[in-house]
């Protein structure tokens, strides 16, 4: 690899310098210490917790605090590798508030990793009540409503085909 | 003559499936070409012939950034074939003309549209950087911010490119030589002197503008990303290489 290719390695080697990379102002250090839990989730566990939070949790708290962007997708993409609850939680969380298509997609996938009967729940009341019922039901995400992409169409039938032994792929 | 054979002036006929154009310029951009011209009435020869063949192609100078301009001069060239009036490369013309080529030489006349571009900052949002470095330095602009106290935004939306461009026109006089063969092997090149508006030093302005390109950033999540100024003395510091990380914790 050539020089112009490679600007830096940064060795993170302390829980410390671990959490500040992933919170870090410079956006390429952030990015790329996204990608290195990305590929390596079980290396970013082993970091343990500073100040009572793990890696899941923070990647949680960052993507709830962060609208869409670049960012929040890189968020998403790193936290949903991971199985842990919490991860689970937060796609629920992000299902539920997500305001743009394209931060959707992982997140249904993520959520289609958890075992089967815990989808059910979670997915009824979006699939069975039409178009309010997504979101929340005080307040609706954003992106619902904005043909075509419709409840029916949009989410309603490809869920419930899951839920109810159908073959979708995502 | 066959393929290969030396031509006046030490160049050779190559051996390409068809027709190429080696100019001086740096960049051929658009070329279009015609017939031969007429044979015109060698007795008469009041004037040269005039090829009936015009180039449009556009020249890159110089690079893009801050002290430096990107310019693009599209032309119009004229050019004026002379071949008839020296006796010696109208011979190899008319051997040419046997094999369905011809050799052509002579003065061109160009007409020049030059068009200065510069980078007058980069954006990211709301957060101004003035750069201090050429955009073309690979995968990497630095520069310093338009203003210091300037919050570097914690979740960048957009990069935002502002450049500026000037049109201007001028012209000038060149040289050109081409020798084909069968319509199908050509091989050629024009060289233009500097432009007379230039040497005198007379810059016609058509207009100063500018535009701001405007890029979501992380299209690609490979696409650039954007340090914040450092702490020491502040810097914009736009890399497309992000550092290589790590992950190396501690052994429990």
């Amino acid at each position: 690899m050539s020089a112009d290719t490679v600007d830096e390695e940064v060795r993170l080697d302390t829980p410390e310098a671990f959490f500040q990379a992933l919170r870090s102002p410079d956006l390429r250090l952030r990015m790329a210490t996204l990608g290195a839990v990305y590929r390596e989730p079980q290396a970013a566990l082993a970091f343990g917790t500073v100040a009572g939070e793990d890696v899941v949790a923070l990647l949680a708290t960052d993507l709830k605090g962060t609208g869409s962007s670049v960012l929040h997708a890189a968020l998403a993409q790193t936290l949903f590798v991971f199985d842990d609850p919490g991860s689970l939680e937060a796609a629920q969380w992000e299902f539920a508030h997500a305001t743009e298509l394209d931060d959707l997609l992982p997140t249904v996938r993520r959520i289609f990793r958890a075992p089967h009967p815990s989808q059910v729940p979670f997915f009824l009341p979006f699939c069975g009540r039409g178009r309010t019922s997504f979101g929340s039901d005080s307040q609706p995400g954003p992106w619902w409503g904005n043909p075509p992409w419709s409840p029916e169409n949009a989410f309603g039938l490809p869920c419930l085909q899951e839920m109810w032994g159908g073959n979708l792929r995502l | 003559m066959n393929r290969g054979d030396a031509l006046p002036g030490g160049a050779t006929i190559a051996s390409l499936a068809g027709s190429v154009m080696i100019t001086a310029a740096n960049t051929v951009v658009f070329w279009c070409l015609g017939g031969s011209g007429g044979s015109g009435d060698a007795a008469v020869k009041p004037f040269p012939e005039q090829k009936n063949f015009y180039g449009i192609f556009t020249t890159g100078t110089s690079d893009l950034g801050t002290g430096t301009k990107l310019i693009l001069e599209p032309k119009l060239s004229i050019p004026f074939n002379i071949v008839e009036y020296i006796e010696e490369l109208e011979a190899i013309d008319a051997a040419l003309h046997a094999l369905g080529g011809e050799l052509a030489f002579g003065p061109t006349l160009w007409l020049g549209f030059p068009v200065a571009y510069d980078v007058q900052s980069v954006a990211v949002d709301a957060f101004v950087c003035n750069l201090t470095n050429s955009l073309n330095t690979p995968s990497k602009l630095i520069g310093t911010p338009a203003d210091p106290t300037a919050t570097f935004p914690a979740d960048p939306k957009n990069l935002n490119l502002t450049l500026g461009y000037s049109t201007g026109f001028d012209f000038g006089i060149g040289i050109y030589g081409e020798v084909s063969i069968l319509k199908i092997f050509s091989l050629g090149g024009e060289y233009d002197f500097p432009g007379l508006l230039a040497l005198l030093g007379i810059s016609p302005a058509g207009g100063s503008y500018t535009h701001t390109l405007t890029q979501t950033i992380g299209t690609k999540l490979t696409a650039a990303m954007i340090s914040p100024p450092a702490s020491s003395g502040g810097a914009c510091n736009l890399s497309t290489n992000p550092p290589r990380v790590v992950l190396a914790p501690p052994p429990r």
